[in-house]
């Protein structure tokens, strides 16, 4: 029986662990994502992997010119702009993300993002906060382009 | 309850923080979470080792753990807080409710004050996770930070082979160029005997009756490999004065007052953990013992798979030659090579793991440590083990994760093969 057991488990493995991870592909209907921060934060321009160490914190945990804290913003839920964001830039699934950051405030005590309901609410936090960095829609910074700045432009 | 006097900040941090929760939480400057988990364990075969299974029945601490069956496991629920006073000071703060032995207790893990000066040094004081290695300090032995099911022994407050929490002050900080870090922590303060009536050490041949502070620091490089993490550390723990008695036989019993004074007269009694009808002579020494511990770790962090190892070295030296054997050596290693894919569009993680844990040798025969039984310390039998688990982990659902895992001891008292299974969870 337990040789049974332990066949079924080893069995297992080796056939899921043959599956290769794909990210599920971004669609939003066709639009691209806009990696945004406060008009007064320096920072121009971001790469994609610039763009995921500043969101994750990885590496720094201040704006290096302003000394402020890094504020990231997310969407709550899991809406297909959320989804991409995490795909293209952070490289990781959404419960990969959720995973990541319960882990940096266990040991780190760092504060998960704040969660917003839209592009809207996710503008006005990045306006009125200096160390704020967050995504949006393309349509939604076409249209708000003298509140926010954008770093990360991917269509 | 533990620690009363920080059990009380907390409680009042808690209550400011549910008086200013709205604003608070709104700026997100307040975040209450938690951990929690249920299991289902099984044990079934022969022992992996019946000289240490015969051992362990007769001096063993909670000698039911080597027997076969099913058990229902629930460690509790951990509370954390973590509050932003301002730009540069947070505090967070932990406790746990949880099932010793199937007595429930509130323990208090930690509460401490983080003033961030910039990226290069910051200061914590209060009681803090010791920065000892990687598991430590990010894993511990919550089920929903881990991939694998099986709570590790060497992070394991009860087991005590590392002083869990540190009370005091620590620095740290961090370098970086580009995607290059390196992370540094300094830690000075009592982790060893915090209250010593009240915690287990089963890895240590003596008793320290006053807290004794000591010394830790860790390094740790964020070395950036194509797009992928790898980090290598190093941390080490000094203690000039880990024990200050020693109880020489085995079963020893030591009575301890109100104010945590030991007995230097000799005393004789029954002893139960021996075969009924002797007695033992016990005998307190005084001695001075210090510790030293190392733990480097490795953990490679690839999108498709994630390779982890950490060591625990660990000296402990009798400088005044009352013990047997000058020094007692403890080594432990846990390594996990673990894939990343999906399972109906989860996370599922497949995984092999390989712990073991070489108690201290006296003399070429078994380790007796110590384990507190009320107001008594007890010297038992603690074994050797070696385990390799097989398994898998599904996020099947946000903040939930399902464990499936197959164990086998290659050495030890405990029965051969385990199945074993859990939900844990975050909130």
């Amino acid at each position: 029986m337990k040789k049974y057991i332990l066949g079924i488990l080893v069995t297992a493995i080796v056939v899921l662990g043959l599956q290769s991870f794909k990210p599920a592909p971004a669609s939003f209907e066709g639009e691209g994502i806009v990696v945004i921060v406060n008009k007064d934060n320096p920072v121009t321009e971001l790469n994609n992997g610039s763009a995921k160490l500043y969101y994750l914190r990885k590496i720094k945990r201040r704006w290096p010119a302003i000394e402020k804290t890094i504020k990231p913003v997310d969407r709550k839920g899991s809406p297909a702009l959320k989804t991409a964001f995490f795909t293209q830039v952070l490289e990781m699934t959404v419960e990969a993300g959720n995973n990541y950051f319960t882990q940096r405030q266990f040991s780190n005590s760092e504060m998960p993002p704040v969660q917003l309901d839209s592009d809207a609410e996710v503008i006005s936090y990045v306006a009125e906060n200096i160390g704020a960095i967050g995504y949006i829609s393309k349509s939604a910074y076409q249209t708000s382009q003298d509140k926010v700045k954008a770093v990360l432009i991917l269509d | 309850m533990k620690n009363t006097r920080l059990f009380s900040l907390f409680f009042l941090l808690f209550c400011f923080s549910c008086w200013n929760s709205d604003s608070m939480a709104q700026s997100n400057r307040l975040r209450l979470s938690g951990f929690s988990e249920i299991g289902l364990s099984s044990r079934f075969g022969a022992p992996a080792s019946m000289e240490a299974h015969e051992l362990f029945e007769e001096y063993g601490h909670a000698a039911d753990l080597a027997e076969s069956g099913i058990r229902l496991s629930y460690p509790g629920i951990a509370l954390n807080m973590l509050g932003e006073l301002n730009e540069k000071l947070y505090f967070q703060g932990e406790i746990s409710f949880t099932i010793h032995h199937s007595a429930p207790t509130l323990e208090f893990n930690r509460l401490y004050l983080d003033y961030r000066i910039n990226e290069k040094f910051n200061l914590i004081a209060g009681q803090f996770l010791t920065p000892i290695g990687y598991l430590n300090m990010n894993q511990r032995i919550y089920g929903y930070l881990n991939y694998s099911l099986k709570p590790r022994d060497m992070v394991n407050e009860e087991y005590g082979f590392i002083p869990v929490t540190t009370l005091g002050l620590q620095a740290y900080g961090r370098f970086s160029y580009d995607s290059w870090g390196l992370n540094y922590r300094l830690a000075y303060g009592t982790g060893r005997g915090l209250t010593p009536h009240h915690r287990p050490f089963t890895a240590t041949i003596g008793h320290e009756e006053n807290s004794a502070p000591g010394v830790t620091g860790s390094l740790e490089a964020l070395i950036p490999t194509a797009g992928y993490e790898l980090k290598i550390g190093m941390s080490a723990y000094h203690n000039p004065r880990l024990a200050s008695v020693y109880i020489e036989e085995l079963g020893g019993l030591a009575e301890f007052d109100d104010h945590g004074h030991g007995h230097e007269e000799e005393h004789t009694g029954e002893d139960p953990a021996l075969p009924e009808g002797e007695e033992v002579e016990e005998e307190h020494h005084e001695l001075r013992m210090q510790e030293t511990i190392f733990a480097p770790y490795i953990m490679f962090d690839h999108n498709k798979f994630q390779v982890f190892a950490e060591y625990h070295g660990s000296r402990q030296q009798d400088t005044e030659g009352e013990l047997p054997q000058q020094s007692y050596s403890y080594h432990a290693l846990s390594t996990q090579f673990l894939y990343k894919t999906q399972l109906s569009g989860k996370p599922f993680y497949p995984y092999i793991r390989y712990d073991f844990a070489l108690t201290p040798n006296q003399d070429g025969g078994p380790y007796y440590g110590l384990v507190q039984e009320g107001e008594s310390l007890l010297r038992t039998y603690v074994p050797n083990t070696a385990e390799l688990m097989i398994g898998m982990a599904w996020d099947v659902l946000p903040f939930n994760r399902l464990k499936l895992e197959y164990s086998r001891y290659l050495d030890g008292p405990f029965l051969t093969s385990g199945i074993n299974a859990s939900t844990s969870f975050a909130f």
